[in-house]
């Protein structure tokens, strides 16, 4: 995805996958399982 | 009297080795043989180990080599299309290939045994036979489970008896009717058996009967039919038997036999005066039939091991070892200098000794003559040194009433000492004239076997043990040998090498702390190799030139210590002790290995002689012989520090009574263990001052695969017993928590596997890795119970393990799969606090972002990025996954199945579409914040 000018909207356009990916920066995967829940962070550089 | 050299002098204070254990009561211990019932259900035990373990999401990767491959048992081809192919290897599984060998795929990696003696394919049905268990009767030829059959291509498997085989020679399938086959059983390679001789089914292998029995101490080798009555067979036996410290290649038993009832009854047919050799002396036999002129042509090959006729005697100057064996004091002082220099320069004896310095010393009774002699029997100088007359080839034209020697001259070099490991002989179907026999080179013979000709390509390796010759093609050879599978299209003219499965033997390996790190391994037969351990195999070499694996040694590669210091210094060696230090910079290469002198025994040292660089300082480095050896500045500087460690030897042509293993505290600088090849472990805690046996309350004779001392507590140490050479195939894991007073079992649950290396992880002290003949395990509570590694893993036996720290990589030496790289970053977190939680989720990595994730490329496939997610589980059943922004954006979610234990998945780093425009201004928001607050 490219990264357009930082004035303008970001644009996120579908892959030849046909699927849209994440972009730089941080998140949040959770993990559920048997009602107890835990999380952890990863990034994009 | 000793001459005892500054170098190798024993300090006297050394003197006191202490016995001070020997008043323990020693166990009820004796060594027998493990039953077929017990290793069949340890059998089952290992696949509930790997269907239930706790590590499942452990994916070993194999990182090579494959280059130099390794030990091919056997190699069938299908006559109607050549191109298609069967390869066993001694220890590495069966491979099959559709296009000329090109690339191969495994076969028969999850049974109960991937050691091969045989194979047999019924190629119009599509049926497969493997009969397990080498046939070469090595050092590590690995027992078999008896017989496999395969009626989908090798998808399945269907265990067809014979538990007790252990070793089989050869199976014949009937040309025509196929419930009807034959199988050589070699029987216990190392104890004597009942089940052993030739076993014929008449109902497709679901029953078997023995027709021909010799002895408990002989087995069937081979089998052929004669090709113009298939039911007259011939059979091949061979007395042999396998101990420690002891090899017997040849007896009575050995000799041919003729059933002409389908093998239903049996007599003998190399009897004296028949031509072939009988005897004491008659070792291994192969066998070939043809046909010539419409007649069929018998071939025999066998290790005669009756002694070399006498040749003329040398001329009267040349002295020779046997002379000097019987030669008395006052003969040899009649020798002139000249002829004792010439004899000391021929046998490489150090400048030191000169033939007047020689003759001062058996003057002065010093030294008797003898010692000459003796100084120069090492075990490497006494495998390839033969007094007897080894690989020979007989015919009969009349159906093996009569035998006759096909060639007048030797056949030298063929077998060496070890025609054991050898004696396989082929002809040509349809021209019986054309022959083919393997042994240290392969040889061919266009005339009968009168004559022979060296058709041993320069890529083609030595030790040769398959060979398949095309009915329909002349010239059109397939051959396996010790470096592997060799086609030829033009009779042996010229070869090309097929060398793309991943099969090496390795005894050891090592890995140094560059970055990326390199691992190195010792191999059998192929010697010692050094390459990245980021190694995917691939065929790229091909064209740029550079095989990614560098050979740093040949003959058997042994065990390598690597000066983490610079990666470059080395220490490695060959077979029996013939150690170096390598500088991989340079090239430089400087033996190390300890000298006697004139008038010693020579040290006794292990096949795989052990060697162990100091943690604390490199430059000091451990080598076991039957007395440890320690080397002050990087290998220049030596001497013994102890007595023998071991139980003294015992008379045999294998070294025995040699350390197995040595192991420096990796807390204490001097606190050292070894173990020895016959059960005795002893412990120094002064740097070889005093030394202590610890070993008298564990079972005796046992060889000690490995003694660690515990980087985690400073009186820890682990010891791996291994019964291998009594057929003991039960797994053996002890610990001591007081320097090895007191040992405490562990491992109970392990299958019946012996134990080759265990190994502690140096992150947490509740994980040991241990590696048996048929895979690798790990344990999370510090041995009281095992989990599989892998559940991918073949059954094949692990050898050596190493731990990269830095990168937390196990890596494991198999002997038969080269080299896998474990990733045990999250074993190393798997702490009694994770192991108590219901679901616990390890860090995530950092992934590089791109552009183009997702983009088509010209003729490449389109492929997701992947972030691998790992978590534990204590109970299996499904988990859901939510990737979210920081500020609570969903992006996405997902199910995954879980196993209990460790488990992972890998996220495509991709969102749902239909979160598209508040991920955007989500995106838009953080940028505005990011150019505001620049």
């Amino acid at each position: 995805m490219p990264r357009k000018d930082s004035k303008k909207t970001v644009e996120l356009l579908k892959a030849d996958t046909g699927k849209y990916y994440l972009q730089k920066g941080s998140y949040v995967l959770e993990l559920q399982k048997d009602g107890k829940t835990v999380s952890g962070n990863f990034i994009l550089e | 009297m000793l001459l005892l050299p500054r170098s190798i002098a024993f300090p006297k204070k050394n003197l006191l080795l202490s016995l001070t254990l020997l008043t323990l009561a020693s166990p009820v211990f004796s060594q027998k043989p493990t039953p077929a019932d017990t290793r069949l259900s340890g059998f089952e035990q290992h696949k509930n180990r790997k269907q239930n373990t706790l590590l499942g999401a452990l994916k070993p990767e194999n990182i090579g080599p494959s280059v130099f491959s390794c030990r091919v048992t056997d190699v069938e081809v299908n006559p109607a299309d050549p191109t298609e192919m069967y390869v066993a290897y001694a220890s590495g599984g069966l491979w099959h290939s559709t296009n000329n060998g090109t690339t191969f795929q495994p076969v028969f990696d999850q049974e109960a045994a991937m050691t091969i003696g045989d194979i047999a394919v019924d190629w119009q049905r599509r049926i497969l036979w493997v009969g397990t268990g080498e046939n070469n009767s090595s050092r590590s030829s690995y027992a078999g489970t008896g017989m496999y059959r395969s009626a989908d291509g090798g998808k399945t498997w269907e265990w067809r008896g014979l538990p007790e085989s252990h070793h089989i020679g050869r199976i014949v399938l009937h040309p025509t009717d196929p419930e009807v086959l034959w199988v050589a059983v070699l029987g216990h390679l190392y104890s004597p058996n009942d089940e052993r001789g030739v076993y014929r089914s008449t109902d497709g292998g679901n029953t078997w009967k023995r027709t021909l029995f010799v002895d408990k101490n002989s087995g069937a080798i081979d089998l052929c039919l004669d090709p113009t009555a298939p039911n007259t067979v011939y059979a091949a036996t061979w007395q042999r038997e396998r101990r420690a410290w002891n090899f017997s290649g040849a007896g009575e038993g050995s000799g041919i036999w003729k059933s002409t009832d389908g093998g239903a009854t049996w007599g003998r047919v190399s009897i004296p005066g028949s031509g072939f050799p009988t005897g004491a002396n008659t070792g291994r036999i192969g066998l070939a039939s043809g046909v010539k002129d419409g007649k069929t042509v018998l071939y025999a090959c066998v290790d005669n091991q009756n002694p070399k006729p006498k040749k003329d005697k040398p001329a009267e100057d040349i002295l020779t070892k046997d002379q000097l064996r019987s030669i008395t004091t006052p003969a040899f002082l009649k020798l002139s200098d000249e002829q004792l220099d010439e004899f000391l320069k021929t046998n490489r004896f150090p400048e030191k000794y000169t033939g007047k310095k020689v003759k001062e010393l058996v003057e002065k009774a010093k030294i008797t003559p003898q010692a000459l002699v003796e100084y120069l029997e090492d075990a490497n100088a006494m495998l390839f040194d033969v007094d007897y007359i080894g690989a020979e080839v007989y015919r009969s034209d009349d159906g093996g009433r009569s035998w006759k020697r096909t060639h007048d001259e030797p056949l030298e070099q063929m077998n060496f000492t070890y025609g054991y490991y050898f004696s396989n002989i082929r002809c040509r179907p349809d021209d019986a004239d054309v022959v083919y026999l393997m042994g240290f080179f392969i040889v061919s013979s266009a005339d009968g076997g009168k004559s022979w000709k060296n058709i041993n390509g320069d890529n083609v390796h030595v030790d040769h043990h398959a060979l398949w010759v095309n009915p329909d093609r002349p010239g059109h050879l397939v051959n396996g040998n010790d470096g592997g599978l060799n086609i030829s299209w033009d009779n042996g003219a010229s070869w090309i090498l097929c060398n793309n499965p991943p099969v090496g033997q390795f005894y050891a390996i090592a890995v140094d702390d560059a970055t990326p790190y390199n691992v190195y391994g010792g191999a059998q037969d192929n010697g010692v190799w050094v390459g990245p351990s980021t190694y995917k195999a691939s065929t790229d070499w091909h064209q740029s030139g550079k095989y990614p694996y560098q050979s740093l040694l040949g003959g058997d590669g042994m065990q390598i210590a690597v000066d983490t210091r610079n990666n470059s210094t080395i220490y490695t060696g060959y077979q029996f002790g013939n150690y170096f230090r390598i500088d991989q910079n340079s090239g430089k290469r400087k033996p190390i290995s300890p000298r006697h002198d004139l008038g010693e025994r020579p040290p006794r040292f292990n096949w795989q002689t052990p060697i162990h660089l100091s943690r604390h300082q490199q430059d000091v480095l451990y080598l076991g012989a039957h007395r440890l050896y320690r080397y002050f500045n990087r290998g220049d500087d030596w001497a013994a520090i102890s007595e023998d460690l071991t139980g003294g030897g015992q008379k045999g042509n294998v070294p025995y009574g040699t350390l197995s293993t040595i192991h420096e505290s990796p807390l204490k600088f001097g606190l050292l263990y070894t173990g020895s090849d016959d059960g005795r472990i002893h412990v120094t805690r002064d740097g070889g001052d005093t030394w202590t046996r610890i070993s008298d309350s564990l079972p005796q004779k046992m060889w000690v695969s490995r003694v660690v001392a515990s980087a985690h507590e400073k009186s820890r140490v682990f010891a791996a017993l291994n019964g291998y050479r009594w057929d003991d195939f039960n797994a053996y894991l002890y610990v001591s928590d007081d320097y090895g007073k007191k040992w405490r079992r562990i491992g109970t649950d392990l299958p019946a596997e012996p134990v080759n290396v265990v190994q502690e992880d140096p992150e947490n002290p509740d994980v040991l890795y241990v590696g048996t003949d048929h895979g690798a395990y790990i344990s999370l509570d510090r041995g009281q119970t095992f989990q599989a590694l892998s559940r991918d893993l073949p059954a094949v036996p692990v050898h050596d393990m190493a731990v990269q720290a830095k990168a937390k990589h196990l890596l494991l030496g198999t002997h038969g799969r080269s080299m896998y790289k474990v990733d045990v970053a999250q074993v190393q977190q798997l702490t009694g606090e994770v192991l108590a939680a219901a679901v616990h989720l390890f860090e995530l990595p950092k992934t590089k972002y791109a552009s183009n994730w997702g983009k088509k490329r010209p003729w490449q496939e389109l492929k997701d990025p992947e972030l691998p997610v790992t978590f534990y589980t204590a109970a299996p059943g499904p988990a859901s996954w939510t990737v979210k922004t920081k500020d609570g954006i969903v992006l996405n979610t997902g199910q995954v199945n879980c196993a209990k234990g460790l488990n992972s998945f890998t996220f495509a780093l991709d969102f749902q579409e239909t979160v598209l425009k508040r991920y955007q201004k989500a995106l838009q928001d953080a940028q505005k914040g990011f150019q505001k607050n620049r």
